[in-house]
């Protein structure tokens, strides 16, 4: 066991969460060393605040945005995200089709129906969302649990195909959505806005689908390879 | 066109530091943040150091030491050198004329 390094144990942990303030390309070539810094030396409240400027700064850098080398990796995870995008298009237009005929056989929306399809339908895949992020958790990981989701991947990991079935999943709520009239208190700019809201809904949802998918994972991992290789570090961009 | 520690900007001082405490030899970031603050008396701030490191590891006036370790360590590359020598004469000069003035007062 290392020896206990003096200063605050929140601080440092606070210190270590802080880290994924950075800028992506920016832990992908600093995180590990900056936590193995972080871990040895004696971390206070003026560290943390320091840290967090830091990661600020490294945002309004030009590298936040110059670090990213285009890999395959990244390719397909920006191909993979624009294919999600495009069928949440796709279903929002067979809601419209649908609502349209429903609108047309006088179908009536009540106000129980309503709620009841949005609090099964919305929020079901967000439940399942956050029980993956439970499994970020090192107190899960390493509990019966943890074991038990080791040995059947599915339970913690979300696949392509569960972001498309939850991505369908949504379709009854985006018809009800699109068979209801406009409430008259809308203004201009939320009448615009409502014949999409659903759609929004449904590419956030599948955002963070996607963001928590044992792919991403995975192609995630290849990426920061790709970008820790030694061609193309360090990386030609603009002065600071 | 000629490289001097000023371009860091803010950094220069940090990154000056990082430089002299590399002059001795290969140091991963701890190692330069003791060593900084037996020098100066201060500790840097970790995102200081790491923004520091960043931008002299971009300038190539240092580079990483191939390691596992998670604590990778960096030194100075020749372009480094210079400009580390560089800002040193350039201080010798600052401190020889600041040593005249105060005799002379």
């Amino acid at each position: 066991m290392s020896p206990r390094v003096p200063g605050s144990d929140l601080a440092r942990t606070t210190a270590l969460r802080l880290l994924q303030w950075y800028p992506r390309p920016w832990r992908a070539r600093y995180e590990h060393e900056m936590q193995a810094l972080i871990e040895d030396m004696p971390v206070g409240w003026g560290q943390v605040a320091n840290l967090a400027g830091a990661a600020m700064r490294e945002w309004l850098s030009p590298r936040a945005f110059g670090w990213p080398a285009r890999s395959a990796a990244g390719r397909l995870q920006r191909a993979r995200l624009y294919k999600f995008i495009a069928f949440a298009f796709f279903l929002d237009g067979i809601a419209r089709i649908i609502a349209a005929r429903l609108v047309n056989a006088q179908f009536v929306f009540s106000d129980e129906l309503q709620r009841n399809i949005s609090l099964i339908f919305l929020f079901l895949p967000l439940i399942r969302v956050a029980w993956c992020l439970l499994f970020h958790m090192r107190r899960v990981q390493h509990s019966r649990l943890g074991a038990f989701a080791d040995r059947h991947v599915w339970v913690k990991q979300i696949s392509d195909w569960e972001i498309v079935a939850w991505t369908v999943w949504y379709l009854p709520p985006m018809v009800v959505r699109h068979a209801l009239p406009i409430p008259d208190h809308y203004g201009a700019f939320m009448r615009a806005v409502q014949p999409f809201e659903q759609l929004y809904m449904v590419w956030l949802s599948t955002f963070v689908l996607w963001q928590v998918s044992a792919r991403t994972a995975r192609i995630r991992k290849v990426h920061t390879a790709f970008l820790n290789r030694r061609k193309v570090w360090p990386p030609k961009v603009a002065p600071l | 066109m000629k490289q001097s520690l000023d371009s860091l900007g803010r950094f220069s001082e940090a990154g000056f530091h990082i430089l002299v405490a590399l002059a001795e030899g290969p140091k991963h970031g701890y190692a330069m943040m003791q060593d900084i603050e037996q020098m100066t008396g201060s500790r840097p701030g970790p995102g200081t150091l790491y923004a520091a490191i960043a931008r002299l590891e971009q300038k190539r006036w240092i580079e990483p030491v191939a390691s596992d370790d998670r604590r990778r360590p960096y030194r100075l590359t020749n372009e480094g050198r210079k400009v580390l020598r560089a800002r040193l004469a350039a201080l010798k000069e600052v401190s020889r004329i600041a040593q005249t003035r105060l005799a002379d007062a």
